[in-house]
């Protein structure tokens, strides 16, 4: 198997990271007036310039024969089922976004709560309510006494509940 | 003396104790379970810290990183996963234990080892920190920007297999640190105008979303797919080696140990190598060759000794130079400035009594880890029993908490979040994560040590090669590169090697 078509993908988004990154450099970024001074624009310039040039060489590996898969010495990809991956994906990140929201408004023991719920039960499908219960109620109690009470580190309260009270 | 004394007060302070402690339980924690790293646990315990005065910061710090280097032993020798990438070599012999009924002495076996690699590898850092850091003191910004460059180059280059991939990681770093407001000249870079990013992606922020987000992806995946680990173990109890053993052991202890305080010594190796190294130093000189990977105790005494002698090692370029040689100093590294300690040679003038409290945290995290770790292990076990998916919910309400913590700001989870896919995408294409981190860590000075340079030279960058120091360091940077470059090559030429002669083999059988 060779790694070919992944490594045409990452390098062709990595080299039009690398055009983006630059012409914003060019478009933001003012360069010295003084001569003996590189300025605030050259160091992040050359950079976008080499990730350019790093991206051009994967690109040029893929095209070699016998692929990128012996130059670059890794092995290929590991073998993931697409379907669980993506799944993974958008669970974690869908739970992580809608804690960040839940925090914002609910604040952290509601939120924490119900995100600990959903995780277990909806996304991970293990409907046992004793396990449910105890994992929300447990998680949010045992953070909110160690960081907040004993190590005095801030829980939001959540805008909702501000609103409220 | 009084700075001995002062940090002697600090690290016998109850909290600090108490801090030491729990990093050191969470680090063994964290390293025990194989999916969860100890680089995810310092970055989640980082934010925790940033209300602990430095003395109690800096011990829960070293006590996470020292529980975690050794803590990787507990899964290798009861369920023959590694914990950590560092406790692989341990699998080979501690797990053929385990299956021979002789856990116990395994983990007591491991336990001791990693107990003397960890204090032997402390002595060697006090002698010969302070050695460099003399040495390092007349370096000026050309030296520290060549020694940076070496640093990052050898990181790029061991983080993965591939030259181009690792440089490609350390770019991505590089780059992303340039974000926020120019420092030197008060200009907003690459925020198109948006506020929030003048303050730029924060390291602890990164951290957290690049090592504990793509771990959680990986773990629902392992959920799904139906391929966790599970534990049939039961009822195990340490048991230490008796005196023969020991007596027989003790050289080759030593021997490892050394080894892995030099190779911790050099950025980018860190404790696999030192293992594996280990483990073939201990089999290639032992009287019974044959019996190693069947159960042998060396062949478990010697890589843990090894691996936990990389902690003492990587300190000396940490400490002294402020290079960090693997992820979990790169996060120590970012611990230390955010509660004002600078590594770098300035650090044995400025802070000698945060250096000797470095020095006794150290030594007493490895108390503490050998203790919880001998007679708790009971507690370990039942720990690897939960079910990783679940822990996963833990760390992931874990990430959120953290990474709030850390300004008290929704848009960092966001970040985290955003970073975290990132990093999953990279890994998934094969970069690395660890140089992406060092980037950020290193990106900052390897930039003003640079910009300063050509300033003082008035604008020729003939100044870069003006210093013998510095042109040793590009000659390493080079001779590294040109190493690993010769390296991929010969493994290239092998493969096509032998996928040519079962070609042949294959034409002639047909």
């Amino acid at each position: 198997m060779t790694s070919r078509r992944p490594d045409i993908i990452l390098s062709t988004i990595l080299l039009v990271v690398s055009a983006l990154w630059c012409w914003g450099v060019l478009a933001t970024i003012p360069g010295a007036e003084d001569g003996s001074r590189l300025g605030a624009r050259g160091f992040p310039l050359g950079l976008g310039l080499l990730l350019g040039g790093l991206s051009l060489i994967i690109l040029v590996q893929s095209f070699r024969p016998a692929s990128a898969d012996i130059i670059d010495g890794d092995a290929a990809p590991p073998d993931i089922s697409r379907g669980a991956e993506v799944w993974a994906i958008v669970a974690t990140v869908g739970l992580l976004v809608g804690y960040a929201a839940l925090l914002e408004y609910t604040g952290f023991m509601i939120a924490t709560a119900l995100v600990v719920a959903a995780a277990v039960g909806p996304v991970l499908g293990i409907w046992r309510p004793k396990l449910i219960l105890g994992m929300s109620i447990g998680l949010s109690l045992g953070i909110y006494l160690v960081f907040g009470k004993l190590l005095g580190v801030y829980l939001p309260y959540g805008k909702l509940i501000n609103l409220a009270f | 003396m009084d700075a001995f004394a002062s940090a002697l007060g600090a690290v016998s302070d109850p909290f600090t104790l108490l801090a030491i402690v729990a990093g050191a339980i969470i680090g063994i924690v964290f390293g025990s379970v194989p999916g969860l790293t100890y680089s995810m646990a310092l970055a989640l315990v980082l934010p925790i810290t940033f209300k602990f005065d430095t003395s109690a910061a800096v011990g829960m710090l070293l006590g996470t990183y020292i529980g975690g280097m050794t803590g990787g032993s507990v899964s290798a020798i009861l369920l023959g996963i590694p914990g950590t990438p560092s406790a692989a070599a341990t699998v080979l012999d501690g797990y053929k234990m385990t299956r021979n009924g002789r856990a116990g002495l395994a983990l007591g076996g491991a336990v001791l080892a990693s107990g003397f690699g960890g204090i032997f590898s402390l002595l060697v850092m006090i002698v010969s920190v302070d050695l460099v850091a003399r040495l390092a003191i007349q370096f000026g910004p050309v030296e520290i920007f060549a020694l940076v460059l070496f640093g990052l180059s050898t990181i790029c280059g061991l983080a993965g297999k591939s030259l181009v991939r690792g440089m490609i990681a350390g770019v991505i770093g590089l780059l992303l640190m340039t974000i926020g407001l120019d420092d030197m000249d008060g200009v907003a870079r690459m925020t198109f105008g948006w506020t929030p990013l003048l303050q730029g992606v924060d390291l602890l922020v990164a951290m957290v979303g690049l090592f504990a987000v793509p771990q959680i992806m990986k773990t629902l995946i392992d959920y799904k797919l139906d391929r966790a680990f599970r534990l049939n173990a039961s009822g195990v109890r340490s048991e230490l080696p008796t005196l023969k053993q020991l007596r027989n052991s003790f050289w080759l202890m030593f021997r490892c140990s050394a080894l892995g305080t030099a190779v911790g010594s050099i950025p980018g190796t860190g404790g696999p190598i030192a293992a594996f190294l280990a483990y073939d130093h201990a089999k290639r000189f032992s009287k019974e060759p044959q019996r190693f990977g069947k159960g042998k105790l060396d062949g478990v005494m010697a890589p843990e000794s090894a691996n936990n002698a990389v902690t003492g090692g990587a300190m000396i370029p940490l400490l002294s130079l402020g290079i960090p040689g693997d992820p979990a100093t790169a996060v120590m590294l970012g611990g230390f400035l955010i509660h004002g300690l600078v590594p770098g040679p300035m650090l044995f003038t400025n802070n000698k009594p945060e250096v000797y409290l470095i020095y006794l945290a150290i030594f007493v995290s490895y108390i503490t880890v050998v203790v919880f770790q001998y007679f708790g292990i009971r507690g370990f076990v039942k720990l690897l029993k939960v079910p990783p998916h679940l822990m996963a919910v833990g760390i992931l309400i874990m990430c959120g908490v953290g990474t709030f913590a850390i300004r008290n700001s929704f848009l960092d989870v966001y970040m985290m979040v955003g970073v975290g896919l990132i990093g999953y995408l990279l890994m998934r294409a094969r970069i690395p994560i660890t140089p992406i981190i060092l980037g950020l860590v290193l990106g900052p000075t390897l930039e003003r040590e640079f910009r300063t340079a050509v300033i003082m030279s008035e604008g020729s960058f003939g100044v870069f090669f003006s210093s013998t120091a510095a042109v040793i360091f590009y000659a390493l940077t080079i001779g590294v590169i040109g190493f690993h470059f010769y390296g991929q090559m010969r493994d290239a030429k092998k493969t096509r090697d032998a996928a040519n002669g079962k070609n042949a083999q294959q034409q002639g059988a047909n």
